[in-house]
């Protein structure tokens, strides 16, 4: 069932309105500046929940004319982007206020931060919401370029070149699939007369008239989209700008950029290239290869590090290709597993990147694991979110990530894809070992050395480890309670696969 | 009373596996006596309702009790319903299992609140007891659920919790090597868990109705059954400390005592045979070759454990060591089964009781010791048999269990074992006289070792009467008497655990 509602429109609305609410009003009220964020990115949530259960009980949203479709996978990704955007911005509070007391930025500065962040929920909302493949790649780039100027937001040379690195590859990258929506166009449009040939929901149905004469054109466009959305999902070897712009960012954005950024690109390709997969076997196995390469070379990266911000980065490549290759094995296992991997690495991989951060918090800016030892006496809590965002990556269960590694492992084992599920199965036990050794390093042994000798050592304040504490317990449920996001999971595998 | 006559064990699943886990969140909010008293609360209840849960089945051993509890819907097929995943049962060799598992833990219990304490000379603990017992709570749940898991699949969870315990316990102390060996040991067995997983995959994509259950094996081709049976085996070796990946266990002795009497004697590496034991149990037409894989695999381990443990001086390793080679007996008695030994099988089953109990009170006894002289080195230990007559008891009806002299449980259970080997001929007859061998080299060391450490001049010195701590002693006592009596509860229990063919 299709119904108009005005509920997508108040989803891009809302934090748009925040925003102006920050950057206008924001200099001189804390209420202005720190509230309205809360309060957009709470009310955004609210919103996204409402049009969830309105797509659980079987309406899809339009609005604008079609411009805007909500359908279970826009739901599913609105609901976790509003989620992890508010946490992030309770986190921020007193994160960034303590930035302010140690000199790294100015209170000034702080208005700028929010109405970003709120300019960047907008841009995702967008992304999520359009049904447009023009108008998603000018999101998509849209939430670079905000995210750009949040990764150097200190100001600092090494931020400023990792910023530059970011936008360039990026936008770069991120053309190829611009070069793919106008090939795929120029060979829809003769097939589809009078009708809007770009329009997301129509694509299938015009793939699947597609003749074999215009096979060229749409694997090359494939190809295109992977390179494309693949280097805004830091997919090997298009990933170069992922370490550096995780490493310099705040913690809270190292926190979106892993956690949401990257996930555009999933998405993007979620939307795109399991329209082609059950076309062409070949399309899954390039796909499996792509997403297996950066698994391999992400880990093996990721062992060599000793900033943690920079380990958990490669593990984000690593991560993504278990995501991407899910997507791109287009049967239901697949498409399911690769989703429910995204859902479940956003929660993971931001609870890590903000256990990181409350490190850093509490040691001053310390995030060598070398320059850190014993802290989890005093930082009991800090040290648990850790451990269990590092077990649910590693694929343990009860923790969620096992569910959706086992998902895939499922599907792999379907198509007959030995390889890739050994991969799979490899690259999750290295994963483990890589997060847990950093873990004990950091959280365990007898405190010798400074910092955790040192006794103005403490844990995080309540802020700071309730958003994390929030991001852990939605791990564990999902871990111990799989079947708990099995209906949205479901609706967008579902409409996925319709096409 | 006709209410509590009507609960039927099927109702006490659920509350088995809760309560130590209940008891485990409470743990971590508490401290020293605290927690003391709520661990060894909930071990209580956890015993009294798995004494309950026994005790119902024992009216019928033949019955299996099942209790669904959820499924996976992403996993349905086209056709097919989504396949049954989580699910706990009881049926006899549950039943077994949970008996070690719990009365062991229980008793481990009780000893580890004087064996954490400021008094203990090897290593003094005065904080984090809070921590101990949640993890060790967490890990008894997680080994009930083992043992009462349903299917392959709810086995699997339950078995990756006990790796993710046993890492955080055996690392309890926080110094560089039992770090390092935590880390080793949550690594080789995860390793191994991968396999198992693996093995849950080929289940799922070959068999349409329940893929997971029990007897899958027999339902799948005869080299697909095979395969899996390796997966697991694989599983096995790893975590029941198996040739080739052996060397986690003796490293793992960097845990505190107490945990390595449950962890690595009684409990976890127990879950890798009792997999094998499910196995053999459930499925049909299992190949006569991986049957000869795990028996030679497991012999293997035998022989080499055997001339490792003639040099070592750490009494723990020595244990541990002992522990890898005691294993593999089980998984020979398992191999027999394969082969069609019904006694072997059964043998094996009452080794594993018969192991953890003996094997139990040696681990505690060596605590103790370790606790009043703080170390562990049998060169530097002589003469504690004055002053610690408990502890040398302890040590020798242990050893005498493990060993096999009669009428201690160990003998029985090597007695089968032999007996069906023999029954055989050809190469079972061999792996018969060969682990007859083994015992009698092993029953020659641990007199030897005995002999060193509890006769001759007192290498320390104790004022008369201080060696008593009563939990420990308690528990040390139980233990014993258990080494004596815990065939007469097994071998009815092991009658009814049938051999697939």
């Amino acid at each position: 069932m299709m119904a108009e509602s005005s509920l997508p429109i108040a989803l891009i609305g809302m934090p748009v309105l925040a925003a102006v609410i920050v950057l206008t009003l924001g200099r001189k009220l804390r209420l202005c500046r720190e509230g309205a964020a809360v309060g957009g990115a709470l009310v955004t949530l609210y919103i996204a929940v409402l049009v969830a259960a309105q797509v659980l009980r079987g309406t899809e949203l339009w609005s604008w004319g079609r411009a805007l479709h909500v359908d279970g996978l826009s739901s599913l990704m609105v609901v976790l982007v509003s989620l992890v955007a508010l946490i992030i911005v309770v986190y921020s509070l007193r994160y960034m206020r303590h930035q302010v007391e140690q000199g790294r930025t100015t209170t000034q500065r702080l208005v700028v931060y929010y109405g970003l962040l709120m300019l960047f929920l907008a841009a995702m909302m967008w992304v999520c919401l359009t049904n447009s493949m023009v108008w998603m790649y000018v999101a998509i780039e849209g939430t670079t370029l905000v995210t750009a100027l949040l990764v150097c937001f200190y100001w600092d040379p090494r931020g400023l070149e990792a910023s530059y690195k970011y936008v360039l590859l990026v936008v770069a990258g991120v053309c190829f699939a611009l070069f793919g929506t106008v090939l795929l166009y120029s060979a829809a449009a003769q097939y589809a007369p009078g009708r809007p040939a770009l329009l997301l929901t129509e694509l299938g149905e015009i793939i699947a008239r597609f003749p074999d004469s215009a096979q060229t054109v749409s694997l090359l466009a494939v190809a295109f989209f992977v390179v494309g959305f693949g280097t805004k999902a830091g997919l090997v070897p298009f990933h170069a700008w992922l370490p550096d712009a995780h490493a310099e960012a705040p913690a809270p954005i190292s926190a979106l950029l892993s956690g949401l950024v990257i996930k555009v690109g999933a998405y993007a390709l979620a939307r795109t290239i399991t329209i082609f997969a059950p076309h062409y076997d070949a399309v899954i196995v390039f796909v499996a290869i792509m997403a297996s390469a950066s698994m391999l070379i992400g880990i093996f990266m990721a062992w060599a590090q000793d900033d943690l911000k920079r380990l958990l980065a490669f593990h984000s490549v690593s991560q993504i290709g278990y995501v991407i290759e899910g997507l791109g094995f287009g049967t239901y296992l697949g498409v399911y597993g690769g989703l429910f991997h995204l859902v479940n690495h956003t929660l993971f991989k931001a609870l890590l990147f903000l256990s990181v951060g409350a490190v850093m918090y509490a040691t001053g800016g310390l995030r060598r694991i070398s320059q850190l030892k014993g802290l989890g006496r005093r930082m009991p809590i800090t040290a648990a979110c850790f451990f269990i965002g590092a077990i649910a990556m590693g694929g343990l269960p009860p923790l969620n990530g096992f569910w959706s590694k086992l998902t895939l492992f499922m599907a792999g084992g379907e198509l007959r894809l030995w390889w890739a599920v050994a991969i799979g199965v490899l690259v999750s036990i290295l994963t483990l070992g890589c997060m847990v050794h950093a873990g004990y390093k950091i959280f365990w042994g007898h405190p010798t050395t400074e910092p955790a000798t040192n006794p103005g050592l403490k844990e995080v304040p309540i802020s700071i480890w309730l958003s994390m504490a929030v991001l852990a317990i939605l791990c564990i449920v999902i871990g111990v309670y799989p079947q708990i996001i099995h209906p949205l999971l479901h609706r967008a595998t579902e409409c996925i696969l319709a096409f | 009373m006709t209410a509590l006559a009507e609960i039927s064990a099927r109702d006490l699943l659920v509350p088995l596996v809760a309560a130590p886990l209940i008891g485990a969140l409470l743990c971590v909010f508490l401290k020293r006596r605290a927690s003391d008293y709520v661990a060894a609360i909930f071990a209580v209840i956890t015993l009294v309702l798995a004494a309950g849960a026994i005790g119902n089945l024992f009216t019928d051993l033949d019955t299996t009790h099942r209790l669904p509890l959820g499924w996976l819907a992403n996993l349905a097929g086209e056709s097919g319903p989504a396949p049954l995943v989580f699910e706990l049962s009881i049926d006899a060799l549950s039943a077994l299992m949970l008996f070690v598992v719990t009365v062991i833990g229980f008793l481990v219990v009780i000893y580890s609140s004087e064996y954490l304490s400021p008094r203990n000379v090897e290593h003094p603990v005065t904080n984090g007891k809070g921590r101990y017992y949640a993890w060790l709570l967490f890990f008894v749940g997680a080994m009930v659920g083992i043992a009462l898991a349903g299917n392959f699949f709810q086995l699997f969870i339950f078995w990756e919790i006990t790796t993710l315990c046993s890492w955080a316990l055996i690392s309890y102390y926080q110094d560089e090597a039992s770090l390092r060996a935590g880390f080793k040991a949550l690594i080789m067995t995860a390793v191994g868990g991968l396999f198992f997983l693996l093995a849950l995959v080929l289940m799922y994509l070959n068999l349409d109705t329940d893929p997971f259950a029990f007897d899958a094996l027999g339902r799948l081709a005869p080299g697909l059954r095979s395969l899996v049976f390796v997966f697991l085996l694989i599983a096995a070796w790893a975590k029941a400390a198996q040739f080739p990946f052996f060397t986690w266990l003796p490293d793992a002795m960097a845990a505190p005592t107490p945990i390595s009497c449950y962890l690595h004697a009684a409990a976890m590496v127990k879950a890798g045979v009792y997999l094998i034991a499910r196995v053999v149990s459930a499925s049909y037409g299992l190949s006569y070759g991986v049957g000869l894989l795990s028996g030679i695999m497991a012999l293997a381990t035998i022989l080499i454990v055997v001339f490792l443990f003639l040099f070592q001086d750490d009494l723990k390793k020595i244990l541990a060591l002992s522990t890898i080679s005691h294993l593999g007996y089980i998984l020979i008695a398992c191999a027999l089964g394969v082969w069609g030994s019904a006694t072997a099988f059964q043998g094996g089953l009452l080794h594993i009781a018969a192991h953890g109990c003996g094997k139990g009170l040696l681990f505690l006894s060596v605590g103790m010791i370790t606790y009043f002289t703080g170390t562990r080195r049998i060169s530097e230990l002589s003469g504690l048999g004055a002053r610690l007559p408990i502890v040398a008891l302890g040590f020798f009806v242990g050893a005498f269990t493990v060993t096999g002299v009669p009428p201690l449980a160990g003998f029985w259970s090597k007695f089968l074992i032999l007996t069906g080997g023999l029954e055989l001929g050809g190469f079972g007859a061999v792996i018969a006289i060969l682990l007859l061998v083994e015992s009698m080299i092993a029953f020659g060391f641990f007199l030897w070792v005995g002999q060193r450490v509890f006769f001759g001049a007192p290498s320390f010195d104790m004022p008369q009467g201080k060696g008593v701590a009563w939990p420990m002693t308690t528990a040390i006592i139980i233990l014993a008497v258990l080494c004596l009596a815990v065939t007469l509860f097994a071998l009815p229990v092991i009658q009814h655990i049938p051999l697939g063919m």
